[in-house]
């Protein structure tokens, strides 16, 4: 018998800028805001990116312990290619230097595998807590004009990985993983491209791997496991309705997680933004799923069980904190033209 | 026997836009302008100082030895002093400490500045606000400038249109003198400013110093010498004090007056000044103050003792700074109206006491006036240089 | 991206930023022992007493606004922004900072203000480098 690991606390933050996809959709004329099941999506600031985001969100988790061992920072959306932006996190947070520090990439389950790794970690007793962060700024890859435009947000949640006072026990793991490239960034290209209809319609990149992933977890849990609810990766407000049919699972387990329709697509941290909203409502005894997604293709799927509830007070802040920008606008703050070093605009 | 320093020539080039000159044309426009204006010989220079606030504008350092090449002046030292907005005055306090020291019997002091060539003059000037907090963090003078001016309207109940009303006496000025960027511009009125658009908020564009080419020139000589120089100034004292450059620092830096809403070192250099130089502020009959905001005129103005705390503004919009009223201010158009190449500013205002001093100051002429102030601020009041010059 | 454009050449490597960095993320100020007053940036000597032995402190972020203004002609690298209303602030502990408030409108802020320190980006590093710093919003 190992000893219980697991989630101690769990917080989010998002930018405020919020921009409505039905503004993306008429000026592109292509795609549907409707049929996204996006209403409006998070349009990161200027001077905001994932580090900025997650240094947000790790502030909520209060207190921080200060014997954190290991920082896994997932995210699809570095600003850097070669900066860890966990070291950066661990010096924001005042736990540098003595801290193992690493990224974590696997696009959209780049957060729920930074939580694999900070649960494997306690659990291999190196540290008694651990920082997993899921954030993305997914934005800032979407081409003007292509239809994740319409969707792609950015957020950051951070999950507070311990031995102790814990309030969702950890209880079982399973994964999925394999060459599907139904979604993909070229080295210089600062785009996601997508796979193509082939990909998209057949589910072989996400309903498959995400229903493997759940039905090996099934498996694992044995008989009779039920759910209170499970939180999904939602790269826009349609997937889990498809997930619900292909994998049996009844889709009011899914309702109580919803983030995709008011923030877009959250990338990393999108699936433990939804484990954070179903987490207030539940009673010690529930057992919650967490099911994620990454193009490429994996999932992964956990279960855990709850001990107490966790406050999603940094969520509704994040929601509330809210400021409409319309489509010029984030085309001006994520940086969608190639300008001039020195815009004409300062020496008149 | 105590040595006295008097100014014997002055010199400016032309304040704006200039493609056609580089910094070297006009060096040697101020600087033939003074040493003409003087009437010397130029073997008669025996050292030198040069101001500059941004030389990476033409990529030159030490511009001492260059300028004395330029000017073609005798072999001699020649330095290159820099002291942000105040870098002028601070040569000029330099220069007339090398007369009172014995070294040096006559020396020019040149200010020059090349913005025009630059794409950002607020970029280019970003090295002197704090490098650590303030600069990085995206703030420039206008900005550490514009919560100056918010705090001043916030302690002391003055509304934006009387802070503005500097930006409206500059032009006036401004427009009467041929080496202004604002030379035979129309009047400007109190409307046109506060409605010119925001540059920081609460200062409108209207209200900013206008970042620009120019040079300017003195000569010194030691007092009492040639009878001829029947048109010198006297230099009856020359100072400067500092004070914390970062703003959040000022407040707590000085008892009982640790806020951003007081020029305190422009307090504590006048009250020396004015002390050696046998006067007090009373007597000031002409000033040149740093305005490179509106707000910033009326805070110096206070830090000179013309007028008390929280009245400086107030008084300007009501007339006490134009010709005529009680202590007339920036009578060469100040940084709005004249222009502000910062290196040169410190020594433009020099320029201006003296020619108001002679009584050679035309249509913009302050009748009998015998005692002058001339101010410089360098940074966000983190050095302030104070100079009292007397007409003989 | 505008984002990463450094106004001026090359001339300063990434070391100059590293040496502040715990003091713009985590708010480092030192402390008076004898005069208990707080200082930032930390001060060797206490500016008010001058004891010569300072301690570090970590302060907490919390602060009210003095004064505002609203900054309409952006920097290079600044650029790209709608006016950003940014603030004279007393942090709780007693020292003063300039920093900009984020998430907020000019005339939705006044003297008095409760707000919190966030991080986010400053003008990059010369290298081009992202360089962080503390801003503030609306206390939550």
């Amino acid at each position: 018998m190992t000893a219980a690991v697991g989630i101690v606390d769990l917080a989010f933050a998002a930018p405020s800028g919020r921009l409505a996809t039905a503004d993306v959709e008429a000026v592109w004329q292509s795609g549907s805001a409707k049929r996204s099941g996006v209403r409006e999506r998070a349009v990161l600031d200027p001077d905001a990116d994932v580090i900025t985001l997650a240094a947000e969100a790790a502030r909520r988790l209060a207190p921080l312990p200060s014997n954190i061992g290991a920082i896994f920072f997932g995210t699809q959306s570095s600003p850097d290619l070669s900066r860890s932006a966990a070291a950066v996190l661990a010096d924001m947070l005042g736990i540098a230097p003595a801290v193992f520090a690493t990224d974590v990439r696997f696009s959209g389950k780049s957060g729920t595998a930074a939580l694999a790794m900070a649960i494997a970690w306690v659990r291999a007793g190196f540290s008694e807590y651990a920082l997993a962060v899921g954030a993305d700024a997914l934005c800032l890859r979407a081409a003007p004009g292509d239809p994740l435009e319409m969707t792609a947000g950015a957020g950051a949640a951070c999950v507070l990985v311990g031995n102790t006072n814990i309030a969702a026990r950890f209880e079982a793991l399973a994964s999925t993983a394999s060459d599907a490239a139904d979604g993909f960034r070229l080295e210089g290209d600062p785009y996601v491209r997508s796979g193509g209809a082939g990909f998209a319609s057949s589910g072989i990149g996400d309903l498959q791997h995400m229903v493997g992933a759940w039905k090996l977890l099934l498996a694992r849990l044995g008989d009779g496991a039920d759910f209170a609810a499970v939180a999904a990766q939602q790269p826009d407000g349609r997937l889990t309705g498809r997930l619900a049919r292909a994998a049996g699972i009844d889709a009011e387990l899914f309702a109580g997680g919803s983030v995709a329709p008011m923030l877009g697509d959250l990338g990393a941290a999108s699936p433990l933004a939804a484990l954070l909203r179903q987490m207030e409502e539940r009673q010690p005894g529930d057992r919650v799923g967490l099911l994620s997604y990454g193009f490429g293709a994996g999932s992964d799927a956990l279960s855990f069980i709850v001990e107490r509830p966790i406050e999603a007070g940094s969520f509704h802040q994040a929601i509330g904190r809210r400021r409409p920008v319309d489509y010029a606008t984030a085309v001006r703050w994520e940086g969608r033209y190639r300008r001039h070093a020195h815009p004409l605009s300062v020496f008149e | 026997m105590t040595i006295k320093a008097e100014i014997i020539g002055v010199g400016m080039a032309r304040h704006g836009y200039r493609a056609d000159r580089g910094w070297r044309d006009l060096v040697f426009e101020a600087g033939s302008g003074a040493l003409a204006d003087a009437g010397i010989e130029r073997s008669t220079i025996d050292g030198g100082l040069v101001s500059v606030t941004c030389p990476e504008a033409f990529e030159q350092q030490n511009l001492g030895p260059l300028v004395a090449e330029e000017l073609d002046l005798p072999s001699g030292p020649f330095a290159q002093v820099v002291g942000a907005c105040a870098g002028g005055t601070m040569a000029f306090m330099q220069g007339v400490n090398m007369i009172r020291s014995g070294q040096s019997e006559c020396v020019i002091v040149v200010g020059v500045e090349k913005m025009s060539d630059v794409y950002s003059v607020s970029d280019a000037l970003l090295s002197y606000p704090d490098q650590d907090y303030e600069a990085p963090a995206g703030f420039d003078y206008v900005d550490t400038m514009a919560l100056m001016h918010a705090r001043y309207m916030q302690k002391y109940g003055v509304a934006p249109e009387h802070v503005a009303a500097f930006a409206m006496q500059d032009r006036w000025y401004a427009s009467r003198n041929s080496n202004a960027i604002d030379y035979r511009r129309g009047a400007l009125g109190i409307d046109e400013i506060m409605q010119s658009g925001w540059a920081s908020r609460p200062i409108t564009r209207a209200e900013c110093a206008r970042g620009c080419d120019g040079a300017a020139a003195v000569i010194l000589a030691r007092a009492g010498g040639d009878a001829s120089r029947r048109r010198a100034v006297q230099v009856a004292s020359i100072t400067a004090a500092t004070g914390p450059n970062a703003m959040g620092a000022k407040f707590g830096a000085w008892p009982g007056e640790d806020d951003i809403a007081e020029a305190v070192p422009t307090r504590i250099a006048a009250e020396r000044a004015y002390r050696e130089a046998g006067i007090t502020a009373r007597d000031v009959d002409v000033a040149q103050v740093h305005d490179c905001f509106s707000v910033m005129g009326s805070l110096h103005l206070e830090g000179l003792g013309i007028f008390p705390r929280g009245e400086a503004a107030r008084a300007v919009a009501s007339g006490e700074t134009a010709l005529g009223g009680t202590c007339p201010t920036n009578t060469d158009g100040g940084r709005i109206g004249l222009g502000h190449p910062t290196g040169a500013t410190g020594i433009s205002i020099i320029c201006e006491t003296v020619t108001q001093l002679r009584g050679e100051a035309g249509e913009r002429q302050v009748a009998d006036a015998r005692v002058g102030v001339a101010q410089s601020m360098g940074g966000n009041n983190a050095v302030s240089a104070v100079a009292v010059l007397k007409g003989n | 991206m505008s984002q990463n454009v450094t106004a001026r050449p090359v001339v300063a490597g990434p070391a100059r930023a590293w040496r502040t960095r715990r003091n713009r993320y985590g708010l480092v100020g030192s402390h008076c022992p004898t005069c208990q007053s707080c200082s930032f940036p930390p001060r060797r000597r206490c500016p008010r007493c001058v004891d010569a032995v300072q301690e570090e402190t970590v302060f907490s972020g919390r602060g009210t606004v003095i004064c505002l203004a609203e900054d309409h002609s952006p920097l290079v690298g600044h650029g790209d922004r709608a006016p950003r209303p940014f603030a004279m602030i007393r942090l709780e502990e007693g020292p003063v900072l300039m920093a900009e408030v984020v998430d907020a409108e000019y005339d939705g802020l006044a003297p008095e203000q409760p707000v919190e320190m966030v991080i986010r980006k400053w003008r990059p590093e010369q290298s081009g480098l992202a360089l962080y710093g503390f801003k503030f919003r609306v206390a939550s």
